[in-house]
């Protein structure tokens, strides 16, 4: 398994960068379970390997949902993630390589900290959004203007900080590992690290002040 | 107010007002995004190249229509602030009608892009960039020490 940062161009829209991970599972397809979240993800062909594509996405309150504002949810597999992922790994036009100004996406390897394999790497990434999925489910995070509080770039990079990756223990240089070349807002904020280590109860609110 | 000034003198002049206002513009996004590190406890807010893409494209964008209205006002006998006021409002219904666009297509997105706090602050950011540009002189030791400390910031980012 190899486990990589990706960054990408935001659709249709000339200004901005989303992150997103792709943990490469190797030549056939496997499933993952969220037991938590009870949710089953199954790899996906990405160029000559099969892998997961995961992101969080600004997601909109659906008719039934208790909330009035737009999430940052857990979204694998999204259209534009896969399409860029396949772009970056297998070299064929992503859906967005049409739009204005558009730059490819940027990849960074995610090695697992000594002691850890792959394996267990890509394991506690899947383990930490399925403690996301179930803890933003109940204390949903709302979604902000950019550049003013927690979004799809905290995602990942909040994640990055409770698995074992091996990462700069110093300060600038972890801020490098997660800052893409483009305006990827709010890479260097982050979301409370008890939406993925645990269920919590209560979880702390984030971006309250966008509610 | 239509410009007497002679079209010789108007180029350094619109010159030296374009580099100050965009060098102005640079130093209150920088305030901005220390203050956001400040209350998101960022370190290092300046170290990145967010803020200074935000804050070049944010003043190419305001830039467009001061130059068209200097230009405008001195080849014609429409007054500067006549001209701004009309070509501000002609670049934000362009905006307004691409992100209409943006908007319409599947998957877009727009609400999670930086373009979408222009497009709410589109005009109070077009009112406030009249008086930066166009008031005082052209030449100051203010707009002297703004491009100055912008040049530290922007130096300051790209070794960091």
């Amino acid at each position: 398994m190899e486990t990589y940062l990706l960054a990408r161009d935001l659709n249709g829209v000339p200004v901005g960068r989303h992150q997103f991970f792709v943990i490469l599972t190797g030549d056939s397809q496997q499933t993952f379970r969220l037991s938590h979240a009870n949710q089953t993800l199954s790899s996906r062909r990405i160029g000559k390997q099969y892998g997961l594509v995961l992101g969080a996405q600004n997601v909109n309150p659906s008719g039934s949902s208790s909330t009035k504002f737009n999430r940052l949810a857990f979204v694998p597999f999204e259209r534009a993630d896969l399409s860029c992922a396949i772009e970056y790994f297998a070299g064929e036009p992503s859906v967005l390589s049409g739009q204005f100004g558009y730059q490819k996406a940027e990849a960074r390897r995610i090695h697992p900290r000594q002691g850890y394999t792959e394996q267990q790497l890509a394991q506690a990434i899947l383990t930490a959004i399925d403690f996301y999925v179930v803890n933003e489910g109940s204390q949903p995070i709302a979604y902000p203007p950019p550049w003013f509080g927690k979004n799809s770039n905290s995602w990942t990079n909040s994640i990055l900080d409770v698995v074992p990756a091996d990462l700069p223990n110093d300060a600038k240089a972890r801020r490098k590992l997660g800052d893409f070349n483009g305006a990827d807002a709010a890479h260097d904020v982050r979301i409370h690290q008890m939406y993925f280590k645990g269920l919590c109860k209560p979880c702390t609110v984030q971006n309250p002040a966008y509610r | 107010m239509h410009s007497t000034k002679s079209g010789i003198s108007l180029i350094p002049d619109t010159l030296a007002r374009a580099v100050s206002t965009t060098a102005l513009l640079f130093v209150i996004v920088a305030l901005v995004a220390v203050l956001r590190g400040l209350s998101q406890d960022i370190s290092y807010p300046l170290a990145s190249d967010d803020w200074y893409l935000v804050a070049g494209f944010l003043s190419v964008w305001c830039l467009v229509p001061a130059l068209l209205a200097t230009v405008t006002s001195a080849f014609s006998k429409v007054s500067r602030s006549k001209s701004y006021m009309l070509l501000g409002l002609l670049q934000v219904i362009l905006l307004y009608a691409y992100s209409y666009h943006i908007a319409k297509q599947p998957g877009n997105e727009l609400s999670s892009s930086p373009l979408i706090l222009l497009v709410y602050l589109a005009i109070p950011v077009a009112a406030i960039y009249y008086p930066l540009f166009f008031i005082g002189k052209a030449f100051s030791k203010f707009r002297l020490a703004v491009v100055l400390i912008a040049a530290l910031l922007l130096t300051y980012a790209t070794i960091a």
